[in-house]
């Protein structure tokens, strides 16, 4: 439909070699003016590395960038953005402790005479861009006072600050309630309209039905298939990012259902209050709310990694709080929802990273026997199907799905009563997604019980048996899922009297 | 991206090679052994004196307390923590140690106060850093004025030796099967630490609370206890160079060891260990600290004006991270 | 989630402004320079003369000027450990030009070009060989030091022209105020301006705050830090310009106590974080100047020098303890 036009953007047999990796086997890809252009891929794809290239942070090793028909040449972000490109990256690129307008004009601050900052017009100009997209903040509170669907704004505030002609998003919501991503698909329209032509990297599908018009799909480096949104199936995408057919993302099977193992009674701290909930053995029970609603900090509360009042128990036996130590010793597991800050070691290999929970099992006088401990890696890498070249891997250079496989084969190394997820799937590719919940499942049939805090719909309705709805720190409703459960329900209770965020 | 730390597959003696060609080339244990190999050849073909057993005993025996402090030092690092005060506990350590042996006459007794000080002082860094929340950095540094100030609060000269405890003199001077007693302490402490770090539970935990202290937490490591064992350890064995330098110097001086923290850190950070803690290498230390001792031996050795034994130390730590910036950045580690 | 729409509270009267003023760091390092003045107005007689006060300001100058560098560098993330013996390398190059040509600017012109290629290479080890500052920094404070010992030979070297306007440029005043203090404070008086006003001085703050967000956004993260790196090492050589003013020697040792080190201390007492983009360049002059005024009222009750380092690294952990503090109650002030 866009075919008569120039493109924005058209990027012809772009390829990338690392050390060891081809990113990019020359891939193509065309944005229109006013159009908004999905790409999607699984993990590995060579989606990041492609917008790194446009953003000028790397240059190809082949195939040309034309910007409005002619061939440009990015060596730097500079010269990306001298062409009206701006990318608004997955993690937000804000300096914390700046104000909202000097991050808006970040790099690009308006000046007066010799060349001294002109913080009159920065601010009322930060103040226009920030109304235009609906915030209505003071330009001069620093970043680090904003909720994350502000900073986005924020972020995006920058491209137009910049008059973008080319915005690239990249998984735009992974850290956005559903209202707020519906304020940002507003502003999206709005774009739009104007004329932007939007670049929309993501990992779910529902979104790309709800936003784009086309829809790219690459697979291993490799340009799969660009179609008409309004022209492929949801399975279809999935078969192309996948390269197999994905039957079943949720193998959920019920399970015997045991005695009571994790008994929690009106817990408080943080923002939550009077919160209890039993989960039983072969029980997969899940905890839904919105971000800010404090679904993860229940986590945080049970564990004890965060002061509670309240009583914990498991398996009969009280948790201590203040003391995950205590917890595990007991038995309970527990996977946050932030891999990077709370649970990968990065600089560590594979197997230290598998190893890290059930380490002293393998030793004597705290001397470790490496040959049991690689046997226990290695069987967990060959359980959970970890592609990784060895257990002396740098768990750094893992994908983020072999990486999550990883963390829960640190846990599956202990013999657990409880096992809690926090947003188990979070960033990681449908591939790894489905095999993740088959081995919750897994799990639950084996007589352990699962508890799952999660922001995610879909998720929550496919996976588990029982679900508690939280909203401000309280629950507000529970469903047996399958029977009683809708996302309507869900998603009202979720969300009625929630503040406008925005 | 494929990592540098993934063993090339191969058979027998070839795998073996493919090892040995792989840590030479790609590791910065390797670049190291590569430029002391290098130097003690030329060192041996200039030099008819250096590669003897003498020689090269004193050049081990000068470099040890540098080495027994580092090693301490590499822990303390990988768990994300450091130690800047080492250089004041030479002088404190050893004017305290030296008045206790001269009023006492008891040689374990002093050995024993020397080593308690260690503790106190890697008690206090603790202290400041895990419970006050202080950068360790600064904390140290502070504890660096606050330990030289009180050595001279201590005493206001030099305290010599009146109590001529022969054992004593055999810690630094003497030696055990005619090899250097600070020899043997030196490679003993390397070996246990060695071990300790690669080999143990502790050693692990060092390594994760370094890495992420809050992963740590989640798995149940007790963090601030990890980290409190490094600035202990570090306390003990600074310690522990004081007292054989003390005992090579026969006098208790409290102006010594200024310099010596950034001589400690420097060979660390030279062995490959991060500041940002996690990664870190004891056979890179030693190498450092072999690297640091070498040079100076032979700049005496060629009878070169011994001013250039400050002036090459720069160079070749100048020369090491940029050798090692080059390796990370052709690995594509940035 | 409230909603912002507020600007900044709407009763600002001067009271409030006050208390809020009283919650920044600057108030309590105002504070707490306050409380070290009074307690040795206390303790010792002689800090009671104003003498006194005009004297601390002219020796605590060659440490404020380097740490104007030093501040603007660790605003970065970037360290340079090497400035200490970057004042022995600038006097003896003074005075061996003085010596070599007899001509007293060509001697000072070299003397401070010291700085920007010690700070060049610096500059280029960091941003094109992507080498650890800290680190390298720690190599050439050996590799200075060592070519300044290889040189003299480790003896001073004299001024043999007696350049007495060289000299008397340390000891003269401009009214009551000491010359070397004027440059430090119009030194400082620029630094703070650039850092504050110019598009220069924020985007050091957004390189130290977050580097690769500043690297996204076009700014040219390597330039600048290496334009830091020769601030740095150029505002060192000022420094070291002074004190050998203050000898007319060149003195292979200059710097050699510790010199970084205080003046580090000075810069983190002032509230820099060690982690880069945050503090102000006030704080670090009253951390400068907190320290200075210890050490010399300390000398003045006749403590030894190395029992003042005592108190020093006392008043430096209890600074610190502050700044931290401070970081965990304005939590509770963020809107």
């Amino acid at each position: 439909m866009f075919s008569s036009q120039q493109p924005l953007l058209q990027l012809t047999g772009i390829a990338k070699e690392f050390p060891g990796t081809k990113a990019l086997k020359g891939v193509d890809f065309s944005l229109y003016a006013g159009e908004v252009h999905a790409l999607i891929g699984e993990n590995g794809a060579g989606k990041s590395t492609l917008i790194k290239i446009i953003a000028g942070l790397y240059q190809q090793d082949a195939g040309t960038i034309a910007v409005e028909g002619v061939t440009v040449d990015f060596h730097s972000p500079a010269d990306s953005l001298a062409h009206r490109i701006k990318v608004v990256y997955q993690e937000l690129d804000l300096v914390p402790d700046l104000s909202i307008a000097e991050n808006v004009f970040l790099g690009n601050l308006p000046k007066k005479a010799l060349r001294a900052v002109d913080w009159q017009a920065l601010y009322s100009k930060t103040s226009e861009l920030l109304l235009d997209l609906g915030l209505h903040i003071d330009p001069q509170v620093p970043i680090s006072a904003l909720t994350v669907a502000q900073q986005q704004l924020v972020e995006i505030a920058r491209a137009l600050s910049r008059q973008a002609q080319i915005i690239i998003m990249d998984e735009p919501t992974s850290a956005l309630s559903q209202t707020e991503i519906e304020s940002l698909f507003a502003v999206i329209r709005r774009l739009q309209g104007r004329g932007v032509g939007l670049m929309y990297v993501s990992h779910k599908l529902d979104e790309i039905y709800a936003i784009a018009d086309r829809v790219t799909v690459f697979r291993d480096g490799e340009h799969i298939a660009t179609e008409a949104v309004a022209d492929t199936q949801h399975s279809d995408l999935v078969t192309w990012m996948v390269g197999r057919e994905v039957k079943d993302l949720y193998p959920r099977s019920p399970a015997v259902r045991g005695p009571a193992l994790l008994e929690v009674d009106s817990v408080s701290g943080g923002n939550i209050e009077n919160f209890s909930l039993n989960v039983h053995a072969g029980e997969i029970v899940a905890v839904f709310g919105l971000m800010g609603s404090g679904v993860h900090n229940v986590g945080r509360l049970i564990f004890g990694n965060m002061p509670r009042s309240g009583s914990v128990r498991l398996g009969g036996e009280v948790i201590h709080a203040n003391a995950p130590m205590d917890a595990i010793r007991k038995g309970l597991g527990f996977l946050t929802e932030n891999r990077k800050t709370d649970g990968l070691l990065l600089p560590l290999s594979v197997k230290d990273n598998i190893t890290l929970v059930s380490v002293n099992n393998y030793a004597k006088l705290m001397v470790i026997n490496g040959q049991e401990e690689r046997r226990a890696t290695t069987g967990i890498i060959d359980k959970l199907s970890i592609k990784t070249p060895g257990i002396a891997q740098k768990i750094r250079y893992l994908s983020g799905g072999n990486q999550q496989k990883s963390l829960i084969g640190r846990w599956l190394l202990e013999d657990l009563q409880v096992l809690m997820f926090a947003e188990p799937t979070r960033g990681i590719d449908v591939g790894s997604k489905a095999e993740i919940y088959r081995l919750m499942d897994d799990m639950a049939h084996q007589g352990m019980g699962i508890l799952v805090l999660s922001t995610e719909l879909p998720e929550v309705m496919g996976i588990a048996d029982r679900i508690i709805v939280m909203r401000q720190g309280k629950s507000v409703g529970r469903w047996v899922a399958r029977e009683e459960a809708n996302e309507q329900d869900l998603m009202t209770a979720a969300t009625v009297q929630m503040e406008k965020v925005i | 991206m494929l990592d540098s730390s993934v063993e090339p597959s191969g058979a027998g003696i070839g795998k073996f090679l493919n090892k040995a060609a792989h840590w030479l080339l790609h590791t910065q244990e390797g670049v190291l052994f590569f430029i002391v190999a290098a130097i003690w050849l030329f060192l041996t073909i200039q030099s008819p004196v250096f590669f003897t057993g003498r020689n090269i005993g004193v050049l081990l025996s000068q470099v040890s307390m540098t080495a027994i402090t580092a090693v301490g030092m590499t822990i303390l690092l990988i768990s994300g923590e450091i130690d800047a005060s080492v250089g004041s506990m030479q002088a404190f350590v050893g004017v305290v140690v030296m008045s206790v042996l001269n009023s006492s006459a008891n040689l374990a007794l002093g050995i024993l106060v020397g080593l308690a000080i260690g503790v106190a002082v890697g008690l206090i860094n603790s202290l400041i850093s895990l419970r006050l929340g202080i950068n360790s950095l600064i904390a140290t540094l502070a504890m660096l004025s606050i330990v030289r100030g009180a050595a001279f609060g201590f005493t206001e000269a030099s305290i010599q030796n009146t109590h001529k405890i022969p054992a004593f003199t055999e810690i630094g001077n003497g030696f055990f099967l005619g090899v250097p007693w600070p020899i043997i302490f030196f490679f003993a402490v390397f070996l246990i630490f060695y071990f300790v770090l690669s080999r143990t539970t502790f050693g692990r935990f060092v390594h994760a609370v370094g890495a992420n202290p809050e992963a740590a937490t989640l798995a149940g490591i007790p963090v601030r206890l990890v980290k409190l064992a490094g600035f202990v350890l570090t306390g003990v064995l600074a310690s522990f160079s004081a007292i054989i330098l003390l005992s090579r110097l026969n006098s208790g001086q409290n102006g010594i060891g200024a310099g010596f923290e950034l001589e400690a850190i420097g060979a660390v950070l030279l062995g490959g260990t991060s500041l940002s803690g996690g990664e870190g290498s004891m056979v890179g230390t030693f190498l450092a600290v072999l690297l640091l001792g070498t040079l100076k031996n032979g700049i005496v050795l060629l009878d070169i004006n011994s001013s250039w034994q400050v002036a090459v130390t720069g160079l070749i730590i100048i020369i090491a991270v940029l050798l090692d910036a080059r390796r990370r950045r052709r690995l594509g580690q940035d | 989630m409230a909603v912002l729409s507020k600007g900044k509270g709407g009763n600002s009267g001067s009271a409030s402004r006050l208390s809020r003023w009283l919650l920044t760091r600057e108030a309590g390092l105002v504070i707490l320079l306050l409380a070290v003045v009074i307690l040795f107005w206390i303790l010792e007689p002689s800090t009671r003369q104003q003498r006194v006060y005009w004297d601390l300001l002219r020796e605590i100058s060659p440490n404020l000027i380097a740490a104007i560098g030093v501040t603007m560098l660790m605003l970065a993330g970037e360290f340079d450990l090497s400035i200490g013996s970057m004042l022995a390398v600038t006097g003896v190059t003074t005075i061996v030009v003085f010596n070599g040509t007899d001509n007293m600017w060509l001697g000072i012109l070299a003397g401070l070009a010291t700085g920007p290629i010690v700070g060049s290479i610096h500059g280029y080890l960091v941003t094109r060989q992507k080498m650890n500052s800290l680190v390298t920094t720690l190599g050439s404070l050996f590799a200075l030091r060592g070519m300044v010992y290889v040189y003299t030979n480790k003896t001073p070297i004299i001024d043999e022209n007696g350049f007495y306007d060289f000299q008397d440029a340390y000891y003269n005043n401009l009214g009551p105020v000491p010359l070397p203090f004027v440059l430090a404070i119009i030194l400082v008086a620029l630094a703070l301006i650039v850092l504050t006003q110019s598009e220069f001085g924020r985007n050091i703050y957004a390189i130290g705050g977050n580097e690769t967000a500043a690297r996204v956004s076009g700014i040219k993260v390597n330039l600048i830090k290496f334009i830091l790196f020769v601030i740095c090492a150029g505002s060192a050589a000022i420094s070291g310009m002074i004190l050998t003013m203050q000898t007319g020697t060149g003195y292979f040792d200059s710097g050699s106590s510790g010199f970084e080190l205080i003046v580090i201390a000075g810069v983190v007492l002032g509230g820099i974080a060690l982690s880069g983009g945050k503090g102000s360049l006030v704080g670090t002059v009253l951390g400068v100047l907190i320290l200075g005024m210890t050490a010399k009222g300390l000398r003045l009750m006749g403590v030894n020098t190395n029992m003042q380092l005592m108190v020093t690294g006392s008043i430096m952990i209890l600074a610190v303890f502050m700044h931290s503090f401070h970081d965990r109650i304005s939590i509770f002030r963020k809107p």
